[in-house]
């Protein structure tokens, strides 16, 4: 149909108003209380019209277009009541609006500048409210307020959720809660749509919640920025919450060929980040992925991308989660490629490093298989010294990610007594087998995840008493909160905030004398400076003593490649190395870091490789069927206080003894209900916005 | 002594605390019999009436002589406002009907219905919401000698605008009734913002009360009723009222046997400067 507004003919679907046919032809008309994503409500009036034919003025957000329409936006009476409009609102609206934080990009800023309306006629006299920001994550500042009602129709018409509405109070009308209660108490998803449509100051993201360093995007939906690996991780828990495993698992695909062992061990930055953490407790989102690898089945595999054969060689040094993730999205490149492990097996850390108990060598087995079965040529056993030569051998690109295999020794007294193991060495024995002989008494020196690692395993070697002794404090420990506890309740015992002065012992360790420490720091060299407490040296009884204090990589020195920090191989931006053609990522460049760290930075490396082998470096690979998701949560009572996914481990006095998984993962009905706690943050970003009047080119030019 | 006024039943507008929406307009039956809210000198009581009737015959309903009362307000969804005429046929679209007794002030009336169309308000409209809340504070102010030369043109606008702009007839009867309260009683809401006056006596900051004495016998019954302490007088002394003190309540009217307490809104008589003994005035 066609309609004309100030006397240009525009084309307008069935259906439309004529507000939204004027605004997607770019003809503006001022609004307020609609909102792209609400239904109209025809309540604040400035986009009042004159339809010639008709008497007064209407809502153009309520008035249906239809043919032959001739609709004026700008006649004397229309501009009257629009400006009366503002001109109310205002008038109990606070009229500072420097301190407001919506400041500079609020519409009802934009539209009274826009209209030139001021509240000088009438009686300004607010309505008082103060400042509620004991709800986690929303801040309501209801003075603030001009009751459009978007917040309203946002949360019960678009999400269902049913909370926020017009209340009555002696002041008259207001939004709130039923009976004034807390959101939590309310049923609030927190969501964020209220926050989202608010077009003034009155609801706003909680202080200091979003991180300024961020843009909008990354900083609304703060787990899927965390994540290394850049897992779409809302995407992932939505499709789990409806228990469709198979779209979580191929979400999860669709950035890392590794969703089983990170469910296993990943450290998740992810959920330290979390949104719900201040509702109550973050989201479980670690483990789902494990539950998705294993209750998703091989359905992502149909839908698996294998570019034509390009006929170019790649060549991957070390088959750890750099390795091969870099060699999964060169096969799915379309490249030959071929992975050299020095190893008997491949995996890396992810074998040699994580204990079994931790990470099953079946379920490693697995993602390994799939990786492989995508076109990956593997070779263990075989030891590359000069990773350079292979392009001589054929190959057109190396890509060198042999991890760090080299575990440090501290240069004390007594290093060399028989009884003194290293942490790599160690954990590999313990791996491949056969299982390394331990003292009843064990000391492990370092407070990192390896350090847990290697008291751990000491103990289901045979070990009667195990101590950790280590630099920090309790609470100042790299290792993470749940190791330590996992640990702990092992019967490890700690023995922190100490130095170690030498290992003792005759023909072979008899013990570690170590002296408490009053402070310590590191200098600009990266060495400790430590302050020891006078007089308080002892010395811990030990058959057996374990260096966890780090590792580096093993034999990057001889490889004929240029390091930096010493012992690490130094890339340009785009991964590569010194020769042309060798690249190299995951821990031989950054130093030790965490699995997702090393496989997100083999995926980038892939693509730098993918460039350099003549591909166009894109790696995205879609491996589920597009879908929207739901806008409509619904209410669910109690939503807020749902508690988070209680790990279940085996007792610590059974586990202690054998090799088998410490921890039993969630199931999928279990893993669904907890996926259900997400908030869906990500669900906001997907809401319209109205565009300021200085958008359009009508609007630019005034009343 | 001021009756109630309402735009709506009071059992629509809902508790505090509820999410009241805008009432659905009744379809209006002049032949059904309905129970109306009626209110008037008094007291507020509900009727069974049927849709049309003259004034007279609702007047004779509710008890009260047509000549103690000014004029009849109906309110929603009609909202309108009618001089006193025994012989005028009503139709009774409404819910509430409020009878104005003879003494009644109409800017003391009409801010007190401003406050109920400010309550009964849904919110969701902006004419309806702000406008309300204008009309309370505008007319509140003229009742409280604060008004303002402008603001006769506001509520005139404001009343145009809620008739035509309102989400809902509820908004759209607030303005209505506002309109046709200016058609009727103007020059007497003038006379409050630009004499500054209360024609009926009723708005407090525009009284002023003085002792008669040609009628106070000095009995000291309204110095003893006032709060303010703003009577001076002895046994047998005309007594002295100071207006500098004086908060209009009217305590010392009720308590005075002799109605000696009197009220003016403009032009005080000559008075004793302090009291002098009964009969020595003159």
């Amino acid at each position: 149909m066609r309609l004309t507004i100030d006397g240009r003919t525009i084309e307008a679907a069935e259906g439309q108003t004529v507000l939204q046919a004027a605004l997607a032809h770019d003809i503006y008309i001022p609004h307020l209380c609609k909102h792209p994503d609400l239904e109209a409500a025809g309540g604040c009036r400035l986009c009042v019209v004159q339809v010639k034919g008709r008497d007064g003025v209407v809502p153009a957000c309520e008035t249906p277009a239809e043919d032959g329409m001739e609709v004026l936006t700008a006649t004397e009476e229309a501009l009257h009541i629009r400006r009366m409009s503002m001109e109310l609102m205002l008038a109990s609206h606070p009229s500072e609006c420097t301190d407001c934080p919506k400041y500079g990009n609020c519409e009802l800023q934009s539209l009274y500048q826009y209209l030139d309306a001021s509240a000088e006629r009438w009686r300004t006299k607010g309505r008082p409210m103060p400042e509620d920001a004991s709800n986690p994550l929303i801040r309501h500042l209801f003075v603030r307020c001009i009751r459009c009602g978007r917040c309203v129709r946002a949360c019960n018409e678009l999400r269902g959720v049913k909370v926020l509405d017009y209340r009555r109070d002696r002041q008259g009308v207001r939004i709130g809660t039923e009976g004034g209660v807390s959101l939590a108490e309310a049923g609030c998803r927190f969501c964020g749509a209220c926050v989202e449509v608010c077009p003034t100051g009155a609801i706003t993201d909680a202080a200091g919640l979003l991180d300024p360093a961020l843009p909008r995007i990354k900083a609304l939906v703060p787990c899927r920025s965390a994540c290394p690996g850049e897992i779409d991780i809302p995407a992932y828990l939505r499709s789990a919450a409806r228990g469709d495993w198979a779209a979580a698992a191929a979400v999860i695909r669709e950035r890392t060929p590794f969703p089983a062992v990170l469910g296993s061990i990943c450290p998740h930055p992810c959920e330290d980040r979390c949104r719900r953490g201040a509702v109550n407790e973050p989201l479980s989102i670690c483990r789902l992925k494990r539950t998705a690898a294993e209750a998703g089945g091989e359905q992502w595999k149909t839908r698996r991308r294998r570019d034509p054969a390009t006929g170019r060689r790649a060549a991957v040094v070390g088959s750890g989660p750099a390795g091969l993730t870099a060699a999964y999205y060169l096969a799915m490149k379309g490249h030959d490629v071929t992975v050299f492990e020095a190893l008997p097996k491949p995996g890396g850390q992810l074998r040699v490093g994580i204990p079994a108990y931790r990470l099953p060598d079946a379920l490693l087995d697995g993602e390994i298989a799939a990786i492989l079965e995508g076109g990956v040529a593997l070779r263990t056993g075989v030891r590359i010294e000069r990773p350079a030569e292979l392009l001589e051998q054929g190959f057109d690109a190396v890509l060198v990610a042999a991890g760090t295999h080299k575990g440090t020794v501290l240069p004390l007294k007594g290093r060399d007594l028989p009884g003194v193991l290293v942490n790599t060495a160690f954990l590999r024995e313990a791996r491949l087998g056969p299982i390394p002989a331990v003292g009843e008494r064990v000391v492990v020196l370092g407070g990192g995840n390896v350090a847990m690692d290697c008291a751990r395993t000491a103990l289901r070697c045979g070990a009667k008493q195990v101590t950790v002794a280590c630099l920090e404090r309790r609470d100042e420990m790299t290792a993470s909160p749940e190791e330590i506890d996992e640990a702990l309740d092992e019967g490890v015992g700690l023995c922190s905030g100490v130095t170690f002065l030498s290992i003792e012992g005759e023909e072979r360790v008899s013990g570690v004398q170590v002296q408490e420490v009053a402070a310590f720091h590191f200098d600009e060299n990266r060495r400790a400076v430590i302050t020891p407490r006078e007089g308080t040296e002892r010395l811990l009884p030990a058959d057996t003593v374990i260096f966890a204090v780090g590792q580096s990589p093993d034999g990057a020195a001889d490889m004929g490649l240029a390091l930096c920090r010493g012992a690490y191989l130094q890339t340009g931006e785009d991964g590569g190395a010194s020769v042309p053609g060798v690249f190299a990522a995951g821990d031989v460049v950054t130093g030790t870091r965490s699995v997702i760290e090393a496989a997100a930075a083999g995926r980038r490396c892939a693509q730098s490789m993918d460039r350099w082998l003549g591909g166009d470096g894109d790696l995205t690979e879609p491996l589920r069927a597009p879908s929207e998701p739901d806008p409509y949560l619904g209410r669910t009572e109690g939503f807020a206080g749902r508690k988070r996914l209680a790990a279940e481990r085996r007792p610590a006095q059974d586990r202690r003894w054998d090799f088998a998984p410490v921890e039993r993962m969630p199931g999928a009905g279990a893993g669904a209900c907890e996926a259900a706690r997400c908030l869906q943050c990500d669900l906001r970003l997907r809401l319209g916005r109205n565009k300021f009047w200085n958008e359009y080119p009508n609007g630019r030019e005034g009343v | 002594m001021s009756g109630t006024i309402r735009l709506i039943s009071p059992a629509r507008a809902g508790p505090i605390g509820s999410s009241p929406a805008a009432p659905e307009r009744p379809a209006f039956d002049p032949g059904q019999r309905r129970q109306i809210l009626v209110s008037g000198p008094g007291g507020e009581a509900v009727h069974k009436l049927p849709g049309r009737l003259k004034l007279s015959e609702l007047l004779d309903r509710y008890g009260v002589q047509p000549d103690r009362i000014r004029a009849v307000y109906l309110g929603w969804p009609a909202g309108q406002f009618f001089p006193c005429e025994p012989d005028r046929e009503l139709e009774l679209d409404c819910e509430t009907v409020c009878l104005a007794g003879r003494e009644a002030c109409m800017v003391d009336l009409l801010a007190r219905l401003a406050l109920d169309m400010r309550t009964a308000a849904c919110g969701r409209c902006v004419f309806g919401r702000e406008g309300a809340y204008q009309l309370h504070l505008i007319l509140s102010d003229i009742a409280a000698k604060k008004g303002r030369s402008a603001d006769l043109d506001r509520l005139t606008e404001l009343g145009g605008a809620m008739r035509t702009q309102c989400a809902c007839t509820l908004g759209q009867a607030a303005g209505g009734s506002l309109l046709s309260a200016l058609a009727l009683f103007r020059p007497e809401i003038e006379a409050h913002i630009t004499k500054k006056i209360c024609p009926a006596l009723v708005c407090r900051p525009f009284i002023s009360y003085y002792i008669d004495p040609a009628l106070c016998t000095g009995c000291q019954a309204c110095a003893d009723s006032c709060g303010e302490e703003a009577i001076a007088g002895r046994k047998g002394f005309i007594h002295v009222l100071d207006r500098t003190l004086c908060e209009a309540c009217g305590q010392c009217r009720a308590a005075c046997p002799q109605g000696a307490i009197k009220a003016v809104s403009e032009g005080l008589p000559r008075l004793p400067a302090k009291p002098v003994a009964c009969g020595a005035w003159r």
